[in-house]
């Protein structure tokens, strides 16, 4: 839904040193960095992937002002595009530094928003993960040519390759709306009564669809079969009751085989609880 | 006496290894906080600060804590420990003092003589179990500490050109990309120091505090990250298999 995706940008001087560290390209031997836990770790070791290492993006950015009309219920385009951006901003940067590494992918990525206070409309925007190649050399890079992106745990991660599906890309979709103000004489006869309030029932319906359009679009884009993991959250952020993001997250996927060998799950009685 | 619950133990006790106790690294230190820019200038305006002093207090005041935990370790006979628990708070009445606390639980393998550099590890018992099934082992713990400023002019939208549009800001990103860059560097440099194969688990976390440069509006961004360096040493002697959870509603 952005206007133009951001070039990726060449990688500050500090993170491309680091970068070639973990490569060993230093005369060191390579070692890695990651986030992921002990189950994840050797789940991706597990599905003939190796972690390579931390990589992450982020952005602090100013987000801008729109003025509304009190009584109108309307996208702020300002907004949704500066929230967008941002988070674009972000995951770019965390693939430039994956794609420094020769990664096939990213996984286990979060995305953080974290608005401060010493700086009024400042949010940073935080994009982590590991990288990973496969151990065989087979290409796992997503259509585009660029490293997959996956928010999947390293449990998913592994579940979905068994299932024969593997990840493309992390898409994402949002929509900053404004929920229109009642007018102060509607307010007052229904102050005693049990009423929906369409307004609100309304503007979220819209504002959460557009989000999941756009996430969808995304994944069109990435020439994905489907989206998995998909997770949609609502926030006001600092803006108030009546300015809420609706925010569509979920990991693109695609077939890599079609003969899978079905999970046939064990059963376990968990004596913990 | 040790940390972790009955189960996480039996996890322990399942491998052959027993728990010996808690073991305990602490320590006070008197460290100058910096409040602003102290006539340290970057290369440009708008280039992030680096404090080394800063940094380099905090440095010593985790080796003095992590070498007293090694040293309690070893006292017990361990040969490992296990779940590294890290507190660490700012005390800012009067002059700044920082209290760090490390405490794990201390691990053996009965019949073994001990020896002279119990592996930390902030894993859990269960995690530990895990990750020797898996043929790799904890050897050291990967962490690092970082400190950068920003102006207060450069971290004000409005100063900036940007009081009502939709614009990044250039000068605190770059602060704290290269916090989190200094701080992979110096866990990378204890990483290798461990002589693990790389490290799993790695949190970072970034303190943002205002300092009283450009008007009140500059800041210092402190940060730590912390992870568990791990190394190969035998093939995996169990797979993962997909398990159903009978316990578990919505399985």
């Amino acid at each position: 839904m952005s206007d133009t995706p951001p070039p990726i940008e060449s990688l500050p001087a500090e993170a491309l040193a680091r970068l070639r560290q973990l490569e060993g390209a230093e005369g060191g031997a390579p070692l890695f960095t990651s986030d992921l836990s002990v189950s994840e770790f050797l789940l991706v070791r597990d599905a003939a992937f190796v972690p390579l290492g931390l990589v992450v993006g982020s952005s602090i950015y100013h987000v801008g002002i729109q003025v509304v009309r009190w009584t109108a219920s309307q996208e702020l385009d300002i907004l949704t595009r500066a929230m967008y951006h941002a988070r674009e901003l972000a995951m770019t940067r965390m693939e430039a530094e994956a794609e420094e590494l020769g990664a096939d992918g990213i996984v286990g990525v979060k995305l953080d928003i974290r608005f401060y206070d010493w700086g009024s409309n400042l949010a940073e925007f935080v994009a982590i993960g590991t990288a990973v190649r496969h151990q065989d050399g087979d290409n796992w890079r997503a259509p585009s040519g660029k490293p997959f992106t996956s928010d999947l745990s390293g449990q998913d991660f592994w579940t979905l390759l068994q299932t024969g599906s593997r990840p493309v890309a992390l898409v994402m979709g949002n929509c900053v709306y404004h929920v229109a103000h009642r007018k102060a004489a509607t307010a007052m006869t229904q102050k005693f009564s049990n009423v929906e309030l369409p307004n609100f029932t309304q503007a979220l319906y819209t504002a959460r669809e557009l989000a999941m359009e756009r996430m969808q679009t995304e994944a069109q884009q990435a020439q994905a079969t489907g989206v998995v993991g998909v997770q949609i959250t609502e926030k006001n952020h600092v803006w108030g009751h009546h300015a809420i993001e609706f925010f569509a997250i979920g990991t693109a996927v695609t077939r890599y085989r079609e003969h899978t060998t079905a999970v046939r799950p064990r059963m376990i009685l968990n004596l913990d609880s | 006496m040790t940390g972790g619950g009955l189960r996480a133990q039996l996890a322990v006790l399942s491998l052959n290894i027993e728990p010996v106790g808690v073991a305990m690294g602490a320590g006070f230190y008197r460290i100058y906080r910096p409040g602003g820019c102290q006539g340290l200038r970057p290369k440009t305006s708008s280039d992030p600060l680096i404090y080394p002093s800063y940094e380099d207090a905090l440095r010593n005041a985790w080796t003095d804590v992590l070498g007293g935990l090694h040293d309690d370790a070893h006292r017990m006979g361990a040969h490992g420990l296990l779940g590294v628990a890290v507190t660490h708070t700012w005390e800012m009445s009067g002059t700044p003092v920082y209290q760090l606390q490390l405490s794990g639980t201390a691990v053996r393998v009965p019949g073994q003589p001990p020896t002279e550099r119990p592996f930390l590890s902030t894993l859990s018992m269960p995690d530990f179990l895990k990750l020797l099934l898996g043929g790799w082992a904890p050897c050291g713990i990967a962490w690092g500490v970082a400190a950068t400023h920003v102006h207060g002019w450069a971290s004000t939208a409005s100063l900036q050109g940007a009081a009502l549009a939709n614009v990044e800001m250039a000068a605190p990103t770059a602060c704290m990309q290269l916090a989190r860059s200094r701080l992979e560097d110096a866990a990378r440099t204890t990483l290798a120091a461990t002589g693990g194969d790389g490290a799993v688990g790695m949190t970072i976390t970034l303190n943002r505090l205002p300092q009283a440069c450009g008007n009140g509006q500059g800041v210092l961004v402190d940060g730590l990250i912390l992870g568990t360096a791990v190394t190969a040493y035998r093939l995996p002697t169990q797979t993962p298999s997909a398990a159903l959870d009978l316990a578990r509603r919505g399985s």
